[in-house]
């Protein structure tokens, strides 16, 4: 939160990628494996852009990087387990 | 009880200042909870699916009432149910789920048309809408009218006739609900149409150049679309036909009801931990709040629209 004006742009840059992918997954005609391969690659990108920031921030911590993994694993089980009926 | 909560979401000395259900053990309990919550369900599903299933209703009826609801707001004649349609709409249906595809065209290039002519209905005008995944008429219904050409198809004014069919099964690996509607116009339809028309020239006098006495049934346009059915037919005597599945827990709401709840939990708790830290200033190795709160707020707003219909 200290650092928000200093990393704004990638505020902004994480949520146009994140909002242009679950525009797609919500639009496109596509298959539940496929919603979750362009999930994936969303949530790569979220660990990736917040492991940046934090390098730069020089508080990267195993327990930050382990968090990150965490939310994104939740993520990830969430949107399965809404899909279970197309399984 | 309040001691409880404060420790789970609220930044304090008892929890490191870092609300508890954000502590990476907390989050590994989540992610546990959701695995087994998964395994669960997909048990239950495929052995149980009266149990914990797919929940769903629609009937011709209902897609008659509304299709032609549309129909009649944009003054134009409601469409009569066809049973030949209704046929060819069933055969495609099954088509794709033995074939397991879902388009207008088959990839061995079977087109809708085939299965219309194959079901003895010989037309000058035919369409075909498709619909999977939606749990009620009016969804389906309303899908259709917010996309632009699925829109201009039902409220086309070249068909006279509809059919239709609701079958489940499960297509390219996904248990879903297929609807399938075809519509038409009969050839013998636009021959008769064209003799009246003739008739009341010939009374009337009108000029002739304007009218065509002998149509080019061979002109056939074929143009994808949605169907509609006809409420006046279907009050006449049509077999009501009503697919639906009525299983103790819809699996489709409940997952997302919990879902939701869970991520916004989590987003509340990341909300409260960033401004009772930020308002203390404590200083502390953890992710960055923002980020999470992003993700979250995106994904909560993503489940909220997420529906499983698709159209096409």
């Amino acid at each position: 939160m200290r650092n928000l004006h200093q990393h704004i742009a990638l505020y902004v840059f994480e949520i146009i990628i994140l909002g242009i992918g679950f525009i797609v997954i919500l639009n496109a005609d596509l298959s539940f494996w496929a919603q979750l391969v362009i999930l994936l690659f969303m949530l790569f990108f979220y660990i990736a852009v917040g492991l940046i920031r934090h390098t730069k921030d020089h508080d990267m911590h195993g327990k930050v990087m382990l968090e990150y993994i965490s939310i994104s694993i939740i993520v990830i089980l969430i949107f399965f387990l809404i899909n279970i009926s197309r399984i | 009880m309040i001691k409880f909560i404060r420790h789970y979401f609220l930044p304090r000395t008892s929890n490191n200042h870092r609300s508890k259900i954000l502590h990476n053990s907390s989050l590994f309990v989540i992610v546990i909870l959701l695995l087994f919550s998964s395994w669960f369900s997909i048990i239950v599903n495929k052995t149980n699916p009266q149990i914990l299933g797919i929940s769903y209703s629609i009937s011709n009826q209902e897609l008659l009432l509304l299709v032609n609801e549309q129909r009649l707001e944009n003054n134009l004649p409601p469409l009569k149910l066809n049973e030949k349609l209704s046929s060819a709409a069933s055969a495609k249906a099954n088509h794709m789920f033995a074939n397991n595809y879902w388009a207008h065209f088959a990839p061995d290039g079977t087109s809708p048309w085939k299965f219309i002519t194959d079901n003895g209905y010989d037309y000058i005008y035919a369409g075909e809408n498709l619909a999977k995944g939606f749990v009620t008429a009016e969804d389906a219904v309303d899908a259709w009218m917010e996309s632009p050409s699925h829109r201009d198809n039902i409220l086309s004014a070249q068909y006279k006739e509809v059919g239709f069919s609701i079958v489940e099964g499960s297509l390219q690996g996904e248990d879903t609900v297929l609807i399938v509607e075809m519509f038409g116009q009969e050839k013998n339809q636009f021959l008769a149409k064209a003799e009246v028309d003739a008739d009341s020239i010939n009374q009337t006098q009108v000029d002739e150049s304007q009218v065509s006495e002998d149509p080019d049934v061979n002109d056939v346009v074929e143009v994808p679309l949605l169907g509609t059915n006809d409420v006046f037919e279907a009050k006449n005597g049509v077999e009501e036909i009503v697919s639906q599945a009525t299983p103790v827990v819809d699996l489709f709401s409940s997952t997302k009801t919990i879902s939701f709840i869970l991520t916004a939990v989590l987003l509340i708790a990341f909300l409260l931990d960033l401004f009772v830290v930020a308002r203390k200033r404590i200083p502390r190795i953890v992710g960055d709040n923002l980020d999470h709160i992003l993700l979250l707020t995106i994904f909560i707003v993503f489940m909220f629209i997420y529906n499983l219909g698709v159209i096409l």
